[in-house]
């Protein structure tokens, strides 16, 4: 056996079942690496989300168009040629004060002749950007802002310091997506708070409450709002109620300050709010989550769905313990997605029979780990009764995503498709990351799914992976055989 | 009727094989040189091949000269091939009796003449070997030193336990 090559040795093991490949991964480091190599094979992650999408034939790879503006001293003329029609811009180079000074030089614009008369989308991505750069798009009709993704604190104080240029010429902004602008107080972007058109912000950033209501009141456009960050200043203990009748879509589920968190929701009117997204731990102080801040956030989280009536999207953490007490404010909810934080506040059966008892109207679960990489299956409280329990209270189910723990791998995917058989008509999408399956099992599952469902176009499947890189390639191959083995021509999709 | 066209392979020692050219060209290798070169009368080498094994090697062609050749394309990673592991027909059964050199040997050359089903053949062979026993009864067959300290020993049978049959 000494004599043959790696590639033979694996030839060798192909033919072995796994109990055999263990014995021979003992008999000594040579074999070991190959005889692993064949179970990591075999047991393996598969997302079968892309290829199912792909063979259904009907979603193909979405492209974006960008002008990526690389504006260069030998290209400028041309860049000129076609920056009346430009649209949208990403900026994917530092725009240096000597080259926007050269190209308005070149441009040579007449008084009122805008050098981006079409321009209604600006990326500036990463980059950092001279003190000149804004002036390239003045009187620019842009409704679309991306800004500082990433990037060293240099990068993000020149992003700041354009964004505010940008804001300061451009009044009719709808859309402003500001990450990672977290920097000490003093910096502040007032400009934010009074943008009559501003429809959609994402701010990452330090705020204070005074800055929440300027924004709320200066901005009556305003409908979708993510926070992230943390809050400066202090908070008032008792604020006034804020009237948003504008605001649809809140998610604070990244901002760190809990406190802010709970004043805004105590405080916010907002009679259209559909989704909303909060967490009532944040994910830095699990520790620190005493019983009577879980009880503000869901008192906070009942009066914010009390006033709108009609939420019906909704991502919370499983610390505000969700239950029939909160049967009023979910009767409308239409997906629901609860993040399984923090420890000690697993779902188990119970909650989520509980739980789908309460959503009448349920269309989409999602059930996901706020750090799924530390999750043991000793931890997934969740079993296939849970898959029943939905069964007979949401009717209407079409997503449904829900890791289930199981110590019989074999038992446990007759039972999923026991209970799965009651409400598989419905299926779109599933996603059921099942730890400690064996590949095999996973294939047979997958089959049934397909043949069963006739709806689904999406699964997603994780089986887990220990201790061992696999490589790309190992991945490209096993979709690769998991397409042809079930997708060809052989599934009605 | 004129005789079948022959063709002479050369083993690494130097000995000379006349054989029918259906019989050689089981072997993907030799079928892919005379496509190349064209027919004549030099032998073609087999370097890599000794006699002894040469001669075992043809002895299978020569049995199964009729069967039909597997796709040229045929996809690697298929599965038929692991699902069929313990059946091995019996004449090959009977063929692959010989001892452990000699089938490392036709499993070296096998693969170099590319020989598919006489690959599958010995590789099956080993794995039926390796079936059912564990690692110490393994070092013993095939004369293998453990190599392993305790606690890499004990790391592996950790990180197995998740995988086995439960």
């Amino acid at each position: 056996m000494d004599s043959l090559p790696p590639e033979l040795r694996i030839a060798v093991f192909e033919h072995l079942r796994k109990g055999d490949l263990i014995s021979s991964a003992l008999v000594c480091r040579a074999w070991r690496d190959v005889a692993w190599d064949e179970v990591m094979w075999r047991t393996f992650m598969i997302r079968l989300s892309g290829i199912l999408k792909a063979l259904s034939g009907k979603r193909g790879l979405r492209v974006t168009e960008n002008t990526n503006f690389i504006p260069l001293p030998s290209n400028l003329h041309r860049f000129l040629g076609v920056a009346a029609k430009t649209t949208s811009i990403h900026l994917d180079i530092t725009l240096a004060d000597s080259l926007v000074k050269k190209l308005l030089e070149i441009a040579d614009l007449t008084p009122g002749k805008l050098l981006f008369p079409s321009l209604s989308r600006l990326d500036c991505g990463s980059t950092p950007q001279h003190d000149l750069a804004h002036n390239l798009f003045v009187g620019s009709p842009i409704r679309n802002i991306s800004i500082g993704r990433g990037g060293s604190k240099r990068y993000a104080v020149a992003s700041r310091q354009l964004l505010s240029n940008l804001l300061a010429t451009q009044p009719q902004v709808q859309v402003i997506v500001a990450n990672e602008l977290d920097l000490p107080e003093g910096l502040g972007i007032p400009q934010f708070w009074r943008l009559p058109e501003l429809c959609s912000l994402t701010y990452c950033g330090h705020i204070t409450y005074e800055e929440w209501t300027d924004l709320i009141q200066g901005c009556p456009q305003l409908n979708a709002v993510v926070l992230k960050g943390d809050a400066r200043g202090t908070i008032p203990p008792n604020p006034n109620t804020l009237s948003a009748p504008s605001l649809r879509q809140l998610n604070l589920a990244e901002f760190t300050s809990f406190d802010l968190t709970i004043a805004i929701m105590e405080s916010i009117d907002a009679p259209h709010l559909i989704a909303l997204n909060f967490e009532a731990t944040p994910r830095h102080r699990a520790e620190e989550l005493e019983h009577s801040s879980a009880n503000r956030a869901r008192s906070a989280f009942r009066l914010v769905a009390e006033r709108s009536q009609r939420l019906d999207y909704l991502t919370v953490s499983t610390s505000i313990k969700l239950g029939v007490k909160f049967q009023a404010a979910f009767c409308s909810l239409r997906t629901l997605n609860v993040v399984d934080w923090p420890p000690g506040y697993q779902l188990d059966d119970s909650d989520v029979e509980l739980l789908s008892c309460s959503l009448p109207n349920l269309r989409r679960f999602h059930l996901e780990y706020a750090f799924p990489y530390l999750v043991s299956k000793e931890e997934i409280k969740t079993t296939p009764r849970a898959l029943n329990s939905f069964a007979r209270h949401c009717t209407n189910l079409t997503h449904l995503g829900l890791p289930l723990s199981a110590t019989k791998p074999r038992d446990f995917v007759g039972r999923i498709l026991t209970e799965l058989v009651a409400f598989r008509e419905n299926f779109k999408h599933l996603v059921l990351p099942i730890l400690d399956l064996r590949a095999d099992l996973t294939e047979q599952f997958v089959s049934f799914l397909i043949v069963q469902c006739p709806r689904l176009t999406d699964i997603e499947i994780t089986l887990r992976i220990v201790d061992r890189q696999v490589s790309l390639l190992d991945l490209y191959n096993i979709q690769q055989k998991i397409e042809r083995t079930y997708f060809q021509g052989q599934v009605p999709l | 009727m004129s005789a079948a066209p022959q063709v002479t392979l050369e083993s690494s020692d130097g000995e000379k094989f006349k054989v029918d050219k259906e019989v050689a060209e089981r072997s993907v290798l030799i079928k892919n040189m005379i496509e190349d070169v064209g027919e004549s009368d030099n032998p073609i080498p087999l370097p890599n091949v000794n006699a002894s094994v040469l001669k075992k090697v043809l002895e299978y062609c020569e049995h199964h000269r009729g069967d039909p050749l597997p796709a040229a394309d045929a996809d690697p990673s298929n599965d038929d091939n692991r699902k069929r592991a313990t059946e091995i027909s019996d004449w090959d059964q009977k063929f692959i009796q010989v001892d452990q050199e000699m089938l490392f040997e036709i499993i070296l050359a096998a693969n170099y003449m590319d020989i598919k089903p006489l690959l599958d053949v010995g590789c099956k062979t080993v794995a039926n070997m390796i079936k059912g026993k564990t690692p110490e009864e393994i070092r013993k067959l095939f004369n293998i030193v453990n190599d392993f300290t305790p606690e890499e020993e004990a790391q592996i049978k950790k990180e197995n336990e998740w995988a086995e049959d439960r």
